[in-house]
């Protein structure tokens, strides 16, 4: 049921990219992303998707449960892939011409590159940062990443625990979802009306108690939190120091000569149109 | 009066995942119309398992759950109505109150039956009464009472239902031993009047000693042993090695009995103590 849903979707392991610092992981992502759509050719794209599998099997996480991610996105890429198709035009002839339905040879090209291109970036950033990298230590590092804000005033250390508080509780809710739905279940509450207002209104018996619990929850947490001398950020220290090591050293060259590659190769292309 | 009956039945929690777990393997139960039935069993034993199995909300993985002798899921029936028929307090029921008012919570499953008007007023009334909501509590919010009147305020609204069978997990959990009787009280008048079958799901022995008139103790997702509280109570043995509790005053006359100064194995109740230790004392 609702437990099956996923998210964050963290697989524990201890492969190369688990041990990467998660400041590192996020810096790499950027980078991964941006060059990304810097690619533009034929061989650059094809270089990203390579990339993007040495990732897979860097992370150690199985491929089928890297094609199963991308599955919910599916019905993104085919409808830009068919966007791309029948709506690229350009002055040679079409390939095929009915009447209003003309495809171009540019069109199939476009869309090949958008499939490949919406493909590596969702294996290369799940892979890289979500599926190797726990909330917890992913809200760590983006907490450390922007600590130059707190001089301007942003409340760095707040925005990260409500983070952190977030994500811990996501799993707690869906649980008790599921409890809610079965209890009202059993008093016979029916989820298949007809209309939207009577949907809505079969919603109720769940959203209430719900809302209910997650204030309950939140008033607990937030005495709990006090019992504790919980003040902020001011003189916090940590379980987990992070600290960067040579594999981030390691890594970050890759990244510089990752991105060199895909610059050389859209190079490549252009030498070889001239 | 309705017979439900539990054959072969055996549940698996996420399979062909990683998480797979079963929870029951092959248990075949025959709950004893108009009898109140405990199932007992630690933490993980498959009890809550079961609970959901017998009115529909989980479908067991193989084997059959019958009501009449009718499976619940076969084609062509209606789940929801086996609801109606069995019904089911889940543990902490006070956390799926919703409405404005006590009333309105306790009428929400008699309305989903679409009663006429009078009948679910009727209804409502009645399934306060057994379970101890005072009428002047009707026009209230449900959020604004204390967690033991929710508590009834939620195992009226199943009552409210009229089941055939109502099945109640854990239904004293969290109250102090005074909220305890009156809820276990109220369930006890409900099946004289009602002339149903209760099944009750406690970890608690001393409250099965108390409440129940047949115990199923299960471990591991299995039936450990079955009977009426005597017969269950003569195997004490079995209980410990559950990993339940026996009461007190089991344990008490249990050490007497083991040191020669009493004749009782299988005592469950303060009352048959006092009676074997005075028959004791009397023979010396």
């Amino acid at each position: 049921m609702l437990k099956d849903i996923t998210l964050g979707q963290y697989f524990s392991g201890d492969s190369a990219l688990h041990r990467l610092d998660p400041r590192t992981k996020i810096i790499l992502v950027l980078i991964y992303v941006v060059t990304v759509f810097l690619a533009k050719n034929l061989f650059s794209l094809t270089f990203l998707l390579v990339t993007a599998i040495v990732l897979v099997a860097l992370s150690g996480i199985s491929a089928k449960i890297v094609l199963r991610s991308i599955k919910p996105v599916m019905i993104l890429i085919i409808f830009t892939a068919v966007i791309n198709i029948f709506l690229t035009t350009s002055t040679d002839a079409p390939l095929i011409n009915w009447g209003v339905i003309k495809i171009y040879k540019q069109g199939i090209v476009n869309a090949v590159f958008m499939i490949v291109r919406i493909l590596s970036l969702i294996i290369g950033s799940s892979v890289l940062l979500t599926y190797t990298t726990s909330p917890i230590t992913l809200t760590d590092g983006i907490e450390r990443l922007l600590k130059p804000l707190k001089k301007l005033h942003v409340p760095v250390h707040d925005f990260a625990m409500m983070m952190t508080i977030a994500l811990r509780f996501i799993p707690t809710l869906l649980e008790e979802t599921d409890k809610i739905i079965s209890a009202q279940k059993a008093r016979g509450a029916g989820f298949d009306s007809k209309g939207l207002v009577n949907k809505a209104k079969a919603f109720l018996p769940i959203l209430i108690p719900l809302f209910v619990s997650a204030f309950r929850r939140a008033d607990e947490l937030a005495v709990a939190m006090e019992c504790r001398c919980y003040r902020g950020d001011e003189g916090r220290t940590r379980m987990r120091v992070l600290k960067y090591s040579s594999k981030d050293a390691v890594a970050f060259a890759f990244s510089v000569l990752f991105i060199l590659v895909v610059v050389l190769l859209n190079g490549i292309s252009t030498a070889l149109a001239i | 009066m309705s017979k439900l009956t539990l054959e072969n039945v055996s549940y698996v929690y996420s399979p062909d995942t990683p998480f797979e777990k079963e929870a029951l393997s092959n248990v075949s139960i025959e709950f004893k119309e108009n009898r109140i039935t405990g199932i007992i069993g630690h933490t993980g034993s498959g009890k809550s398992t079961v609970a959901q199995l017998l009115n529909g909300l989980l479908k067991s993985t193989s084997g059959r759950v019958l009501l009449d002798g009718q499976d619940i899921f076969e084609k062509g029936s209606d789940v929801s109505k086996v609801r109606f028929r069995v019904g089911l307090v889940f543990q902490y029921p006070e956390y799926q109150l919703f409405e404005e008012t006590v009333w309105r919570d306790i009428a929400f499953g008699p309305s989903n039956m679409k009663l006429d008007p009078n009948e679910i007023d009727r209804r409502v009334r009645s399934a306060a009464s057994f379970a101890g909501v005072d009428e002047e509590l009707f026009e209230k919010s449900p959020f604004e009472l204390s967690g033991g009147q929710k508590r009834r305020v939620a195992i009226a609204g199943i009552m409210a239902m009229e089941p055939d069978i109502i099945v109640l997990d854990e239904p004293a959990a969290g109250l102090d031993p005074r909220g305890r009787d009156e809820i276990f009280n109220g369930i006890k008048k409900w099946r004289d009047s009602h002339n149903s079958t209760v099944i009750l799901i406690s970890h608690s022995m001393e409250d099965m000693a108390l409440y129940a008139d047949d115990i199923i103790v299960m471990k591991d997702g299995k039936v450990l042993t079955s009977g009426t509280v005597d017969q269950v109570f003569q195997r004490v043995d079995v209980i410990k090695q559950s990993g339940l509790d026996i009461p007190q005053i089991t344990a008490v006359t249990e050490e007497l009995t083991k040191r020669g100064l009493i004749d009782g194995n299988g005592i469950y109740t303060v009352d048959k103590a006092y009676e074997k230790i005075l028959e004791a004392l009397k023979e010396r």
